[in-house]
């Protein structure tokens, strides 16, 4: 078995048991990475006339809290921990629904505050950070709900992984066996061959 | 073919100070070896050499058939459990287990696969989601153990893993260690320098001195049949009692008392007549039927077994086990003497041409 997958589905929810939830956490952290990257771009341009003081002040804040939720999420998805998945689809839809407030906002201004190449940025790097931070809601809830539900079977006795890795363990064993019978078996007529040669 | 093959080992560090003189060994397959020695006597070094982690200065390591001399250790297919357990803190049970398999980018399912199977074997399946200062020193020294079957080594080293713990635990892991040996059937070279640890464990004990080889055999015959004085003192506990004297008319002679030999024992002493030698026994073979004097300075009731210390004629101080409850007091005399079928007899050490002394020989 060369390639990194896990063929058991019981096996693989097992892992999971034992691992945290690293790709989860992770797309959390790419929604915080892609906020910083809108945030740089957006703040070089504060100076125009048409981002006021009190949306700047109001954005920053907006900024500082979701990259502070983000993170604390991020290490509760990296649990199994599903409890604030909402608030996790909350603050992605929010990210997503900015682009229609300070970016657009400015790009539609007369005279526009911003010019189209950087709407393009701010646009895609929010909609990437709202985006990320769904799908981390996403797989963070299903990968929980399928870590629960099988806490829940081991716990009743439905499951027993010892008996499973047996059964898997066995099965290959038997399969290593299989492979060696068939391999003697095609190398016979060669090694059947040779020897008549030899005694010839 | 043996699994390990240790011959005409040695090593000499760069000041030109040897710590391991001519070591040889052929570990079979399975077996449990265990080193013993005092402290400096070149055991660890000689493991560290089997293990890759100091060169070897001369000598050949073949390791199932393969000469491993001069390979790295990450290609001798060994393991090695140290006895500071060497966990990484920031890691949990599972991932300090699964670490080395990682490492080699093993696939996961085997890797979960091998650590679950460890986990059963030792009993660390509720802990795998547990930091190790999250557990006791046993079930941080279970894991060590655990990180080393998970990689299926063609053989286990141990470097004193159980000095770190409390009488009582190092009692348990000794059972657990015996139990999971006859379990993995795997080829063990265990480091120690506890005695019962030895006597308990080991197939065969290899007990080293100095940098040499004392003896190497069954426990019982490290016990029963030392092949010098110094195994006869380092193995068993309380230590052997010893009595230098000469062969004199069929008797033991020295300035303490004077022993009758019996006629077997004479006719094996019948070439050091007139020779000193040694005389050994061990606490438990002293009888409470004899003509020797022992005036009594300490008795040490354990239960099982009373420990009884004395002075033999005023002088030598030694130790006596009787197996029943004793209560005698300090000043007490009583009369001792020997188990004639349990008798030592060794040469006088001798000096090599450094000048070491050389512990005396066995003669019967």
């Amino acid at each position: 078995m060369k390639n990194n997958t896990v063929s058991n589905p019981v096996i693989s929810t097992d892992v999971m048991r034992y691992k945290k939830n690293k790709l989860a956490a992770n797309l959390a952290l790419g929604a915080i990475a892609c906020d910083c990257l809108c945030f740089m771009f957006l703040y070089a341009v504060v100076g125009t006339d048409y981002y006021s003081t009190w949306a700047i002040a109001f954005d920053v804040i907006f900024n500082l809290m979701f990259l502070l939720l983000t993170f604390l999420l991020s290490e509760q998805v990296k649990g199994y921990d599903s409890k604030l998945v909402i608030l996790q689809l909350i603050l992605g839809a929010f990210q997503i629904g900015r682009i229609f407030w300070l970016p657009l906002g400015g790009l539609l201004a007369k005279p526009a505050a911003i010019d189209i190449g950087r709407f393009l940025i701010l646009a895609i790097s929010l909609a990437a950070s709202g985006g990320l931070e769904i799908a981390s809601a996403v797989i963070g809830y299903i990968r929980s709900k399928a870590v629960a539900e099988f806490n829940k079977k081991v716990e009743a006795g439905e499951i027993d992984i010892m008996e499973v890795i047996r059964q898997v363990d066995a099965d290959e064993a038997a399969a290593k066996a299989a492979e060696a019978e068939n391999a003697v078996a095609d190398a016979t007529p060669e090694v059947a061959e040779q020897a008549s040669e030899e005694v010839q | 073919m043996p699994e390990v093959n240790i011959q005409h080992l040695d090593k000499i560090y760069d000041g030109g100070v040897q710590a391991v003189y001519d070591f040889n060994l052929d570990i079979a397959d399975g077996e449990f070896i265990v080193l013993v020695g005092p402290s400096g006597c070149g055991k660890s070094t000689t493991l560290r050499m089997v293990a890759g982690l100091e060169d070897i200065s001369a000598g050949t390591l073949i390791i199932d058939g393969k000469d491993c001399t001069q390979l790295p250790p990450k290609d001798r297919d060994i393991a090695m459990v140290f006895q500071n357990y060497a966990l990484y803190g920031h890691m949990t049970i599972y991932e300090n287990m699964a670490f080395s398999l990682t490492l080699r980018k093993e696939n996961k399912e085997i890797i979960h696969r091998k650590v679950m199977a460890a986990a059963e074997i030792l009993d660390l399946k509720t802990q795998l989601n547990k930091k190790p200062r999250q557990l006791s020193g046993g079930q941080r020294q279970r894991v060590a153990m655990g990180r080393a079957i998970v990689r299926n080594p063609k053989v286990f080293l141990f470097d004193e893993p159980l000095s770190n713990l409390d009488a009582k635990l190092r009692g348990s892991m000794r059972r657990e260690l015996i139990l999971l040996h006859k379990k993995l059937n795997a080829t063990i070279m265990y480091v120690t320098h506890d005695q019962t640890e030895a006597l308990t464990l080991a197939d065969r004990i290899v007990c080293m001195s100095m940098g040499h080889v004392q003896q190497i055999g069954k426990p019982i015959e490290l016990y029963e049949k030392p092949a010098n004085t110094f195994v006869a003192t380092f193995i068993g506990l309380p230590p052997m009692n010893m009595f230098e004297g000469k062969i004199e008319g069929g008797h033991f002679k020295c300035d303490l008392f004077d022993y009758p030999l019996t006629a077997a024992q004479q006719k094996e002493l019948s070439s050091h007549e007139g020779e000193g030698v040694i005389l050994g026994v061990r606490p438990e073979n002293i009888t409470r039927d004899g003509k020797i004097e022992l005036d009594i300075t300490n008795n040490e009731n354990l239960g099982m077994n009373t420990l009884v210390h004395g002075k033999v004629g005023g002088k030598k101080l030694i130790v006596c086990k009787f197996a029943e409850w004793c209560n005698y007091r300090v000043g007490d005399t009583i009369q001792i003497g020997f188990d004639p079928d349990m008798m030592h007899f060794f040469e006088l050490p001798q000096k090599d041409e450094k000048g070491n002394e050389l512990p005396g020989k066995a003669i019967i």
